[in-house]
């Protein structure tokens, strides 16, 4: 099984790549490229590439393909509107999630911040 | 010389763009074992091609060849690949919760796993059929007085090995033939397909051969039995053979 860090990781890169891909179109590299730079999410193509084609594929970013300098030709991603869309429900979900998991992990589950020393409420 | 190899300051010896093409063919196959589409395939392999010719011409100053080693070698293996995009397969059947283990055992070793080439199954099963088959076909008539479990089982295996070998083993080519590498067999496959057709063919000939009587008619059952053997042989060459001697390493 690979660890957790792997799959959070995993989990994570559609959101990224979305983010990326919402100011400005990219190629695969360098998508790759800033991702690592920007995030030390320590991505790797195996990982990229296949998420890439499943948003195309889910017409959640267009494909532009012109030509390169360096090899064959490239292929420019941008999202479109139905992956702005996307990206805002999992940017407002992941901001849940992430405000959840910082309180879990300062207060180690307690309400101490509420005042309250009553059990947690059942997850819905 | 490919667009992408021209923009190259160094051009590309043709092993270095072999060991390309090679890793770019094994993404492809294990991305088609997991069941990505055709288009989603291309997409990818595309943009790993494209970052190999990327991450080559950053490395004007360093030789073609010992680029593409280097380059390799920092590239994912492609049997990473395979549980990304993978479709998702369809929920298995659980037959019951007593039987859950056995069942996901059977499908393990059944299934065809992504990046782990082995002898396709189908294959093998119906090889022990056969077997089955055959030491059952002795045991009820090499005996004047076979127990009823031998009769029993022969009835359940034996019988009905002619319809199920050809069925498992026409199954067999198609899986390897559409595994791209992952199953291989297809000589054992081959045989299997052929083998019950054959034998039947050629016990109702000899059938035709020993009612014949007269020197004429033993003659005509003769040339049906080798025009029969041998136009069986002509159609499984034609339909097989050359495919699986140009590409004799794949299976």
């Amino acid at each position: 099984m690979q660890g957790w860090n792997t799959q959070l990781r995993k989990g994570l890169v559609e959101l990224c790549v979305m983010r990326l891909l919402d100011t400005s179109e990219a190629y695969g590299y360098q998508i790759l490229q800033q991702l690592n730079m920007a995030t030390g999410l320590d991505l790797t193509e195996s990982t990229l590439y296949p998420v890439l084609a499943r948003l195309a594929r889910d017409r959640l970013v267009k494909v532009r393909v012109a030509a390169s300098p360096a090899g064959p030709p490239r292929r420019y991603y941008r999202l479109t509107e139905s992956g702005r869309l996307r990206l805002k429900k999992m940017a407002t979900h992941w901001i849940g999630v992430r405000d959840a998991v910082d309180h879990l992990l300062n207060n180690g589950g307690n309400h101490e911040s509420s005042g309250s020393e009553s059990a947690p409420s059942p997850a819905r | 010389m490919s667009q992408a190899e021209a923009n190259l300051p160094h051009p590309l010896p043709d092993d270095a763009r072999r060991r390309i093409d090679d890793h770019l063919d094994a993404i492809e196959r294990v991305l088609l074992a997991g069941g990505v589409s055709r288009c989603e395939r291309r997409g990818v392999v595309d943009e790993v091609e494209n970052q190999i010719y990327e991450m080559l011409a950053a490395r004007a100053e360093q030789e073609s060849a010992e680029a593409v080693a280097t380059i390799l070698a920092q590239l994912d293996p492609p049997a990473a690949y395979a549980p990304e995009l993978a479709s998702a397969p369809a929920a298995p059947v659980d037959p019951a919760p007593r039987l859950r283990g056995a069942w996901r055992l059977w499908q393990a070793w059944w299934s065809p796993r992504p990046g782990v080439p082995r002898v396709s199954r189908p294959a093998l099963v119906a090889a022990v059929w056969t077997v089955l088959a055959a030491m059952l076909c002795l045991a009820v008539f090499a005996d004047r007085r076979p127990p009823d479990g031998a009769i029993t089982l022969f009835l359940l295996f034996g019988m009905t090995a002619p319809i199920g070998v050809t069925a498992l083993g026409f199954w067999a080519v198609r899986r390897i033939r559409r595994s791209a590498g992952q199953e291989y067999g297809l000589p054992l496959a081959l045989v299997e397909t052929f083998f019950f057709p054959i034998v039947l063919a050629n016990l109702a000939l000899i059938g035709l051969l020993a009612a014949a009587d007269g020197a004429g008619l033993v003659f005509l059952a003769v040339l049906v039995i080798v025009g029969a053997n041998v136009g069986l042989a002509r159609y499984a060459w034609r339909r097989f053979g050359r495919k699986f001697l140009s590409r004799v390493d794949s299976y």
